[in-house]
């Protein structure tokens, strides 16, 4: 089973999510809707991959990436950024903070199981 | 739903069909994933009873059946309010676009192949299951769109309020955002575009860049298509 910890203000982005990734055969979801929830949540039984929003009023997705980092017990989680900007530029912006991927919004909710399985080491490339 | 792990345990799949080798193979399909609960039933009068007594996550019906055949069913299942919302998947050898579209426009969620491929039989369902749930949170997602609209009019007359007009422009701002980024996933294309306008307007104007009434017409392009939202194809 693999776990994904996802983090955006959004409730509509959060239901989806949970819908796309919750019917995938393999996957276990849970979602936060702040960086200081997902920070708790990752710290308490770390996942095998975050699902990060960027923009979040208190706590924004980089800075909530540079503090899983600070802790050890989350420091090498794999994060994958969800955001609306997906411009080259700022796809490298993301990846030099150490995320291993981006993910444009809006995405389509029947591929992104799929899309999330690439991210996650050794995973097996089944998509159902 | 904050904070607990979401982990689909338990999909309850009514399946309808009067060939009993179908029925057969069906459960044996469906047996290979452990989350699927199979019940079977050999018409569409049982269907019916067992799909208000149970409400399953998807009927997965048959067309052609004495009796009762699967339209008929998928009709009178749509009549009782209790069982109105259950997804229905026809199973069925004529898989041409307009069988197909005829029963979609019917109300189905989607159409599988017969003769079927128990191997992928599976996967199938579990993708008709993520359509059927994508389809009832968009119905949800189009209703807030509606009432949020209401609030970007007032934000809109308050842009003209010297006192008022930098937290309506904050305020659309918020709102913009959220849309760029939701309604494409809900196939609401056009929104999105529209949203992501208002949205780049705004940081112009906050940086006191942009002429006068450029928020005011992104803005309204924005309103006239979240009050009628068009769906773009995907697939």
């Amino acid at each position: 089973m693999l776990r994904v910890l996802h983090v955006d203000d959004e409730p509509d982005i959060r239901e989806v999510v949970e819908l796309s990734l919750g019917l995938d055969a393999d996957m276990a979801i849970q979602s936060c809707p702040s960086g200081a929830e997902g920070l708790a949540a990752a710290a308490e039984c770390p996942p095998d991959l975050i699902l990060l929003d960027v923009m979040m009023p208190g706590m924004d997705g980089p800075t909530t990436l540079a503090r899983l980092r600070e802790n050890p017990q989350t420091a090498d989680i794999p994060v994958v950024f969800m955001t609306a900007r997906a411009q080259t530029r700022e796809i490298e912006l993301f990846l030099s903070l150490g995320a291993v991927g981006v993910i444009a919004k809006p995405f389509d909710p029947m591929l992104l199981a799929g899309l999330v399985r690439q991210y996650i080491p050794n995973s097996p490339r089944l998509s159902s | 739903m904050n904070g607990r792990e979401h982990r689909v345990t338990a999909l309850r799949i009514l399946h309808v069909d009067d060939e009993p080798d179908i029925r057969e193979v069906v459960k044996l399909s469906l047996g290979l994933d452990p989350a699927f609960v199979v019940r079977s039933c050999d018409s569409g009068g049982a269907a019916l009873a067992a799909a208000a007594d149970w409400l399953p996550d998807l009927i997965l019906c048959d067309v052609m059946m004495p009796v009762m055949d699967g339209p008929a069913m998928l009709l009178r299942l749509r009549e009782s309010s209790h069982t109105a919302r259950v997804p229905i998947v026809f199973m069925t050898g004529f898989t041409h676009g307009e069988e197909v579209d005829a029963l979609r426009a019917l109300g189905a969620t989607g159409v599988i192949a017969k003769p079927l491929d128990p191997m992928t039989l599976v996967k199938s369902v579990r993708g008709h299951l993520r359509n059927a749930g994508i389809a009832a949170l968009r119905g949800g997602f189009v209703k807030r769109m509606h009432a949020n609209a209401a609030v970007l009019i007032k934000c809109r007359a308050d842009l003209a309020d010297a006192v008022l007009a930098s937290a309506a422009l904050g305020e659309i701002k918020a709102f913009a955002h959220a849309l760029a980024g939701a309604a494409g996933i809900f196939g609401f294309q056009r929104v999105t575009e529209s949203a992501a306008g208002v949205e780049k307007v705004i940081i112009e104007r906050l940086r006191g860049n942009n002429a006068p009434g450029q928020v005011e017409s992104a803005l309204d392009r924005l309103l006239a298509d979240m009050q009628q939202p068009q769906m773009a194809r995907r697939e």
